[in-house]
């Protein structure tokens, strides 16, 4: 008989602790401040927006790039803001401008086992994924692509705040080959809903994104086609499509509500899964370089 | 098959660069752009290379979904994970035939 391997101590982050690290963050640049405030109004200043993210080099480059992609079909370069968000619609270029801003805006090197780029490739296919199973449901597709994108930023709190402990719930999930979500309540005694939840209500993220946050894992209680349900389907599509490139990597269970709330046929997910394989591979090579 | 050049569109954008592991997705994005032929490297697939392929992937499949029969993230067990698991396997299955 072989010995089984030592499972890491519990590592509990208490509530007060991630209350601090979350005032501790570093302040975000105004562009992204202004961002994130006003993610609700429809009369936002484009003009004096893009002015401000022009400033702004290495974000301006990655949405251009994102705005040239193949996903959108442009027949025409794009090389202004103010072009990429006629093309993408407002709420993407708002919302993929402060994904870029986040990403650089936690560090994550000091988190053994973590893999940032991974990260970022579940966040762009889930984004992807909701912006598909949107159209098929006749919903807001910017909303249900920006959902995606930040549904599971609470990692990046924990990984960048917490990196030791967080790197002790990797090996937990590593050793007994469960769910991260379920190591991460065995180890830190929360996880990364709570943590994104209250990162969220400090950044005054939208109703929408931060309903996609909260209810993700858990979306029975938000209702038939919530952004929660959509969120947690397109999720659970995209680890068992494959699209994450994590070799261990380990479909989630699917909530029966959320799948049946959403209504949709096998042929219709036929063509989900085709598109979101499509887009993904095209808004992947824009912005993960 | 691995391309031997990068592949550009119409405007000089890269595509794919050289040296990418193509895949089925790469292929019909190729074929969305009207590009219906690459230079690849790695010669002709043998009938036991893609069948070899086909049983591949299907594993693969097999192994991502191998926790479906128990509960875990704090749902009870679902025939919705069953349902998804076996239209990804048809997806994958139609895809491969």
């Amino acid at each position: 008989m072989t010995d089984l391997p030592m499972l890491p101590d519990m590592q509990a982050i208490a509530a007060d602790d991630i209350v601090r690290q979350l005032h501790n963050l570093p302040t975000l640049s105004s562009v992204v401040v202004e961002l994130l405030n006003c993610v609700d109004q429809e009369d936002i200043d484009i003009g004096t927006l893009a002015r401000k993210v022009s400033h702004d080099q290495a974000l301006t480059a990655k949405t251009l790039r994102f705005a040239n992609s193949s996903f959108f079909g442009s027949q025409s370069r794009v090389t202004t803001i103010q072009q990429a968000i006629s093309l993408l619609g407002m709420q993407s270029v708002r919302h993929l401008i402060t994904a870029s801003a986040l990403s650089g805006h936690f560090p994550d090197g000091g988190c053994p086992g973590f893999d940032s780029r991974a990260f970022w490739r579940h966040s762009i296919a889930t984004a992807v994924c909701c912006k598909v199973l949107a159209m098929h449901l006749h919903l807001n597709q910017d909303y249900a692509f920006t959902a995606g994108l930040l549904h599971d930023i609470g990692r990046l709190v924990l990984v960048s705040r917490f990196p030791q402990q967080y790197a002790a719930a990797i090996a937990y999930r590593d050793i007994l080959d469960c769910h991260l979500l379920d190591a991460e309540r065995a180890v830190l005694t929360t996880d990364h809903v709570v943590v994104g939840h209250a990162l969220a209500v400090q950044w005054n993220f939208s109703e929408v994104i931060k309903n996609a946050i909260t209810g993700h894992h858990e979306p029975d209680s938000f209702g038939n086609g919530s952004i929660a349900s959509i969120v947690h389907v397109a999720n659970t599509i995209v680890h068992g499509l494959d699209l994450d490139g994590v070799e261990d990597d380990l479909v989630p269970t699917l909530s029966q509500a959320a799948w049946d709330g959403l209504g949709l046929s096998e042929s219709d997910y036929a063509l989900i899964f085709r598109e979101t394989e499509l887009q993904f591979e095209a808004v992947s090579q824009a912005v993960l370089v | 098959m691995t391309l031997s050049d990068a592949v550009l569109d119409t405007k000089g954008n890269v595509l794919l660069p050289k040296g990418t592991l193509l895949t089925d997705g790469m292929l019909a994005s190729l074929l969305r752009h009207q590009i219906a032929t690459v230079v690849v490297t790695g010669g002709e697939v043998s009938a036991e290379e893609d069948s070899a392929e086909r049983e591949r992937r299907l594993a693969r499949l097999e192994y991502l979904f191998r926790a479906s029969d128990g509960t875990a993230n704090g749902l009870p067990v679902s025939t919705a994970t069953t349902d998804l698991h076996q239209y990804i396997l048809r997806f994958r299955s139609s895809a491969l035939s």
